[in-house]
Parts: C-alpha cells; structure tokens; sequence
C-alpha cells in the first residue's frame, strides 16, 4: 500500500466547495451524500481491506444526471469514481479522497425487454441477477453469472468483463454485450451498437467493456438474452490427486465434450463448503470435480455416461449424479457458498490467475509451496474449464503487516500464472489491487497502447485515474504525452 | 501494379512501416488478397504482404487454442484442426466463389481483420468473439501484445477484439490466438418451402426461442435459394426458411422432432440429414446466391425484429433481391441496375431500423462511387480519427482503406 498511500498524500489540495454548489444545482439533495456516515459506506468495495472515505457521493437516477455529474467534474478536473454495487473483489470502485462517487445503484430500471431480438436494454444499475428474473418466465436468461449476481450491476459486470462459472458455454460480458450507452469524461453522451450484431467500424465495445470505468461511465445497456435449457445438471467426481482430476478435464475437452461448467476444487476448499451448506460432498478426496451439462433429462444422462466413461481411465474414487433438480440444486449450492464459507474461517485474499490447463498440477503445487512458504493456507477454487483459478488464500486480518505479507503471497502465485503461460485476472479485473502488479504481464509498450485509448477517451485522466495502470508508469506517459503534442512520443 | 513488400519476420514488418513513415508513404496491407475488392481502394498505397508469416505457432486440443502467425493460410489451420474434430466456430465468410479466388486461400489475419462470421454466429458468435490474443505491430512501428493463449483473461483494455474489424488500419496483425470448439458431431437442417417472408421469419424466430440451440436460421427468397440447394434433394423451386442444428444423432432426432412439431402450423418440415445439410450451409458460408458480378452485394446488420419492415420499404424504393440470416439479423441484398446501388434508401433505413449497411460489391458496372462501409455520425467519426491517430498518427497503415482520413 505504499504507493497507495502516496497518492493519498499527494491529492490531498483543496477541493472547491463549488462543486459542491454545482451537484445541488443539479441534483436534488437525496441524491448527493456529503455526511461522515453515509460516506462510509462507500469508502471501500470487496476488497475491504483498502478504505478511502470519498470526498462526495452522488446517487444519479438517469443518463442526464451522469452527464450534469461528469460536466461539474470536468469543469472543476476533480476525479470520477464509477460505482455499481460497490462488490469488486479487486478495488475497482474503491474511492478516491478528492472523487465524486458515481453510483449507479438507483439507475436499476429494465427498459425494454425485447424478446423477439433477444435482448433486453436496461439502465446499468440493474442487479445481473434481475435481469435474468424479469425473462424467466418467458424461457430467457442472461447468461454471464459472477458469484455475486444477486447484488452485481450491469455497470459494474461491464466495467471488469465479470465471467462466472457458466461461461465456459456462453463466454463473458464482452460476449453478451449488443450496446452501451456511455457518458463521456466531459459529460456527451454516446452510443455504441444496439440490438443488432457486430457493430459498424472500430469495435469501441470492446474497449468500453473491461475497460473499469476508465473511458466513460456506462449508463445504460443492451444485453443478448439466450433461451433457456431444457434443463441442467451436474456430475460430482471426487480424485485422489489434482492431476488425476485435471488431465480428466483436458480428457473431456479433447474428446469433443464442451459442458456449461466444470468446477475444480481442493480439499480445504471440499471441506469448507461440505461444513457450510452440507452439499453431501466427499470429504476423503484431494480434488472434486462438479460437472454439469445440460439438455432434456434423456441428453443429460447420455452426456453423464461419456464423461463417466472418459472419467474411468483417471481412477474417480467417488461419483455422484444429480438425478433431480434438488440434487442439483444442492451440489451448487455448496459451490456457489465456497467463498462465504471460508469466509466464516478467515478473511482470505481472493486471487484472479489463469492458466493453461496443462499447467494445472505444476501450478497447484506451486502455489501450495509459495503459500507455504509465507506460513499461509490456501483453498483452490477453479473454473476448470477454462483455466481460472480461484486461490483464497487465509489470513489474519487484525495482525499488523498480514495484509501486504499476503498481498505479496498474492502477487507470486500471478507471476507463476503469467510463467504458466496464463495471466493475472481472468474476471476480477485490475483494479487497485493489480495495478502495479501489470507489468509481469505486460511490457511497457503494450501499455502504452493500452493508456493511448483512456487518453483519447479521458483527456483529463479524470475517469477512475488510480485504477488498471501503474501510477508512475501512467504519470510518465501522461508527461510525455503532452509534451509532444503530435502524439510521437512514445 | 507496385512492387509488393513481403516482409519474412516482424523486424522486416518494423523497418518497413518506420521506412514508410520517414518517407511520408502508406502501405497497403494484404493477406492473399481475396478480400481485397471489399473495401476502399488507394493507389497510392504501397502493397505488403504478410502471406510469409505462415506457421501454426502453438495448438492444445485439450486447451481449445490454436495460435498460428498472421499469414497462416485458413485452410491450412482448418486442416490442424480437422485431426482432432475442432473448428472455427464462427462459420468464417468465404468469398472466393464471387471474385474467383482459390476457396479456403485467405489468411488467419484477414479473417480477423475484416471479420466476416457465417450462419453460426447466431449460436455461438462472431470470429471477434474467438479472437483471444494478438501480436501486432502498430503504424508507430511498435510492437505489442494483448490477451493471450488463455480464454479468460480481463486484464488491461481489450485491444484484441479491437483488432476485429479494423481492416489493418490500426495495426499489422503478426500473430493470432484463438478460441476453438469441438466440431459438432452431426447436423441436420430442416426446411420449410414457400413461406411468405413474414411468416418465416416468424418461424425463424420460434425455432430459435427453442432450447434446441438451432445453429443456423436463414430465410432465401426464391432466386437465392436456388444455388444453394445444388445437390440438395426434395428441391422445391420456392423460398426455403432453413434451420440447423448440430449435436449428437440421439438429440438431433430428438430435437429435430420437437421443432417439427413447434413448427407445423407453418406448412411441410423437410428433415435434410448429411451430407446435403452440410452441403447447403458450404454454400451459405460461399455465398453462391451472390456470384453474379453484374449485382451490387449488401450485406446488412439490423435488428431482427425490424428486419421484415426494412426488407419491404428497401424493396418499395429499391430493385432488389433480399434473403436473411441470423434469424433475420442480417439481410443479404442484391440490387442490380440501380444509380447509388440503393445505397441512400438501404442506408437510411436500416439507420432507422438499428443496425449498418457494408457494399460488399458495388456491381461490375458500377460507376458511381459508394462508401462501402456504413457512413458514421460526427461523434463516431471523431473517436474513429482519433483512435486511428494513437495507434497509427502518420497514417502509414491501409489509410482510406475503411473510410476517408482514417
């Protein structure tokens, strides 16, 4: 936190009450949060070990008021800090002290539900969640579904590109996106795509998406809607060593099996979740496998059979079909509840990496002798399928120093990901927790690059300016930039 | 015709764009060329090939990942994968049968480029979507990289997918990863004869609101359908409405038949199994509806819902033919005989409508120049120079290529 609280430090010059008379001009006083305790609930995310009371909080209720928001803060240069449901596990809307807060949570209306294009336009604080409950009934869904779905946003989902355990099938935000509709740094507002395909020239979509509030702040949204399975459900298979459970993974995908999710978890982890909701997994394995495909019961049952049989040549030493929606049910509810429940054993630090999955056993036992090493304990939680893993590793909190001891733990366990041929986050996102941490994955060009697109878009370097880059990296190219005006620096 | 640059390696790449941008030049960046007619043209810009950076550089069936460098030829890829029964999924447009070239001969780079995705878009999206890394080299004559080998991966701005569409006019793609799948074990397609637009495209739409997870969606009017049903039996010299899905045998007879049943309000189901089935959808992806060079070829990405709407206002104003894919996402048009292609109609509706209309072809008669891509608004073009000017300032890079000043 070093650099951190440098930063602090160095913003600390005096912010015009004028903006202040500003925001009151344009919103009503319900919107604007200024007082000591309503501050607080927004000083930190779900990484909750960084706190930063803001300077200001306004609460928008539609695309003008963000717009009104973004014209004061570019008329003062005081900072934006885009906010959803505040739930990003990497600091992505932890505030700045010198920031207006934009939250978007009272912007939470579905606006269109288009069933007929298969897309739904909604104002981007609408939880991923509701979204998929307001076409439920009609045999839709939204397909992208982070742990936190209940309580997420859309704005947030679209700022860190948020997978979850079903994208394996049906890819992240960035593939589940038709349009946005974006506030600019100096308050114009743009549309990019719609409820059509591919949008006409530069992908700017696939900037704004993943881009963590850095090129604007997304009010509103156009989401690809997918029909609904006839059902799912999942196989559990528990193995004696994580090799064994990895190389029947890659035996699954390479024999031209592609199910909607295959989750990968430890022992600690097996045990933690087993404790908490009593999902009936086996205790006596070092690695689960949950499974799941889906289809009508008959399709199921078939896939089921295959995977068994690929499964067989690997030694499974526990097999478990879901046979009815409760089964089902059950086995994900212990998945879904892993993070609460080791949640209730220590606070943990919840890393982001992917790897190739052929790296999976060199990389697992990597992990265990660096954590090892620093006299931490670790659970594995992965999406197999895809190569992303979930390291939460335990420590304690009220101990001075454990946070940057596990911090430092955290950022070994990344560079051993990015060695493995992998990278630093694969739906978390950068954040303030990665930040400094972009260069194992990136070389300075390649940012860059990167930092060129937020200066086009955000000229001022008032949009979430703490957050993705490394401080002094972007503080150099900003110098430099605006020294050469015809932008041949670099 | 220049000279044409054929740089081996990426240091040849380098010193040619930073030799053309000290001389105040521009180059033309090529694969084979076969989507060399699409697009806008300049003289002045020198041709480079990238066709020599051909080598399949990393593949892991059990990773679903190929990487190749970005010359590799499609077909060569196509045959890599063919080993272990995986694909490109996004059913890559082949226009070889339009402007005579060898089918299959693009380059990886060029399919990325230009992004052009088949029928299966519709289930399992577009070739952008499968892009998952890129090294490339931008017109400062610096090299970078984004993404990587792995399918997840958020950190930093996406300029990957950025590189979609951007017809080399940001930067010379060297090497491309990408995301496969397993080939469908088996298809079958249904056909529906005959059907007023209106109506398939209501079938269309039903089919697809299924959970069949149907994997191709046309409607072709009767002119087009003709070509594409070369080889097929049952033809019917009418409209057809097609609709494919893919899975194993045992589903597909399941699911086929829960379709038929959905479907039978709207007249005769046809149950075309392989190879026909795969033969028609070759054809969709070759375009063989649209070989006729007299024909200025649209190709038009709207909302579906507001599809038929715009079909039948274009067809008022224009003489034109009309089919639809992606469940009536995307129009195919051809005009023939008309002063602007219909351009200032087709364009202005289907701005209307939601959505953008590309010139794949303006007709071999045509005289009057049109923009082949979709014209932008003032705010669009300006974040379009702008981004074109962080990553290429001198414009060395396909300049006009896409539009005017880019």
């Amino acid at each position: 936190m070093g650099i951190f609280s440098k930063l602090q430090e160095k913003i600390k010059s005096a912010i015009p009450r004028s903006v202040i008379r500003d925001l009151s001009e344009v919103l009503n006083p319900d919107q604007i949060v200024l007082d000591q305790a309503g501050l607080q609930a927004f000083e930190t995310d779900a990484l909750t070990a960084i706190q930063v009371l803001p300077f200001v909080v306004v609460m928008p209720e539609s695309t003008a008021d963000v717009a009104a928001v973004a014209k004061i803060s570019h008329k003062y240069d005081v900072p934006m800090v885009p906010r959803g449901a505040g739930t990003s596990l990497a600091g992505g809307a932890i505030p700045l002290s010198n920031a207006i807060v934009v939250c978007l949570s009272r912007m939470n209306k579905i606006l269109d539900i288009d069933l007929m294009n298969r897309s739904a336009k909604v104002q981007a604080g609408v939880t991923n969640l509701a979204i998929s409950a307001a076409v439920d009934r009609d045999g839709f869904f939204y397909a992208p579904d982070p742990s936190s779905q209940l309580s997420c946003t859309i704005a947030g989902n679209i700022a860190m590109n948020s997978g979850g355990a079903h994208c394996l099938k049906y890819g992240v935000t960035t593939h589940n996106i038709l349009g946005v509709k974006l506030v600019t740094a100096e308050g114009k507002i743009l549309e990019f795509g719609g409820p059509f395909f591919d949008p006409a020239g530069y992908d700017f979509l696939s900037l704004i998406v993943g881009s963590e509030g850095g090129l604007g702040i997304v009010t509103e949204a156009t989401v690809m809607l997918r029909t609904k399975p006839e059902g799912a459900r999942p196989l559990l298979l528990g193995f004696e060593s994580h090799e064994q459970a990895g190389d029947c993974v890659a035996a699954i995908i390479g024999k031209g099996y592609l199910p909607v999710a295959i989750e990968f978890m430890d022992k600690p982890a097996i045990k933690a979740c087993e404790e908490h909701a009593r999902a009936g997994y086996p205790l006596d394995v070092e690695a689960l496998l949950i499974i799941e495909f889906e289809g009508s019961d008959e399709e199921i049952d078939a896939s089921f059979q295959q995977i068994l049989r690929i499964a067989s040549g690997f030694n499974p030493v526990h097999k478990r079909i879901a046979g009815t929606a409760e089964e089902a049910e059950a086995i994900w509810l212990g998945r879904k509840s892993a993070f609460g429940a080791i949640g209730r054993i220590s606070e943990y630090l919840c890393m982001d990496g992917v790897i190739p999955l052929s790296k999976l056993s060199h990389v697992l036992s990597k992990i265990a002798e660096i954590c090892n090493s620093y006299k931490f304990q670790v659970s594995n939680i992965f999406h197999a399928g895809d190569g992303n893993l979930h390291p939460l590793i335990l420590y304690d909190a009220n101990r001075t120093g454990e946070f940057q001891r596990v911090e430092k733990c955290g950022a070994e366990i990344l560079e051993l990901c990015v060695m493995a041929g992998g990278c630093i986050t694969g739906e978390h996102g950068v954040g303030l927790e990665k930040r400094d941490l972009m260069t194992l994955q990136f070389s300075e060009t390649d940012l860059i690059n990167q930092m060129r697109v937020k200066l086009l878009f955000d000229p001022n370097w008032v949009l979430n300016p703490d957050k993705v880059f490394p401080l002094e990296l972007a503080e150099t190219f900003r110098r430099d930039e605006s020294s050469s005006p015809d932008g041949e620096s670099a | 015709m220049q000279d044409m640059l054929t740089p081996l390696v990426d240091r040849d790449l380098k010193e040619m764009i930073l030799d053309a941008k000290d001389k105040g030049t521009s180059l033309e960046i090529l694969g084979h060329g076969t989507k060399r007619m699409i697009g806008r043209y300049s003289e002045k810009n020198v041709p480079l090939t990238m066709r020599r950076f051909s080598e399949v550089t990393l593949y892991e069936p059990s990773e679903l990942v190929i990487s190749a460098r970005a010359g590799t030829p499609i077909i060569e890829i196509e045959r890599e994968l063919k080993g272990y029964d995986q694909h490109l999924p996004f059913e890559y447009l082949d226009f070889s049968k339009l402007f005579d070239t060898e089918p299959g001969y693009g380059t990886i780079g060029s399919l990325f480029a230009t992004n052009f995705s088949g029928s299966r878009r519709l289930l399992k999206g577009s070739a952008r979507d499968h892009l998952i890394g890129v090294k490339a080299i931008n017109g400062r004559g610096e090299s970078f990289s984004s993404g990587g080998r792995v399918m997840k991966n958020v950190a930093g701005y996406d300029l990957t997918k950025l590189m979609a569409n951007s017809w080399g006019t940001l930067a010379v793609m060297t090497e491309v990863t990408i995301k496969l799948l397993p080939t469908p074990p088996s298809e079958c397609t249904l056909f529906l004869y005959g059907l007023e637009e209106d109506i398939a495209l209501e079938a269309l739409r039903s089919a697809i609101a299924t959970p069949y997870e149907v994997s191709g969606a046309v409607h072709l009017n009767k002119n087009h359908a003709f070509p594409c049903l070369d080889g097929v039996t049952y033809v019917q010299d009418k409209a057809v409405t097609a609709i494919r899905l893919e899975n194993t045998p045992k589903s597909l007879a399941y699911r086929s038949e829960k379709i038929r049943e959905l479907l039978s309000a709207f007249g005769e189901l046809f149950y075309i199994d392989e190879p026909e089935s795969k033969l028609f959808w070759q054809n969709m992806r070759q375009l063989v509806f649209l070989t006729n060079r007299e024909d200025a070829i649209w190709r038009v990405s709207t909302s579906p819902q507001r599809a038929f709407q715009s079909a039948r206002q274009i067809k008022k104003l224009v003489d034109s033919q009309i089919s639809y894919d992606w469940g009536g996402g995307l129009l195919w048009i051809s005009t023939r005989g008309v002063a602007d292609m219909g351009s200032s109609d087709i364009r202005r509706i289907i701005a209307q409508a939601g959505g953008h209309a590309t010139l794949i072809y303006p007709g071999d008669d045509a005289t009057q120049p049109v923009s082949p891509f979709h014209p932008l608004d003032p705010a669009h073009m300006q974040l379009t120079k702008g981004l074109k000017s962080m990553f290429d300032p001198a414009g060395v890079l396909n300049p006009g290529r896409m539009y005017d000043g880019v």
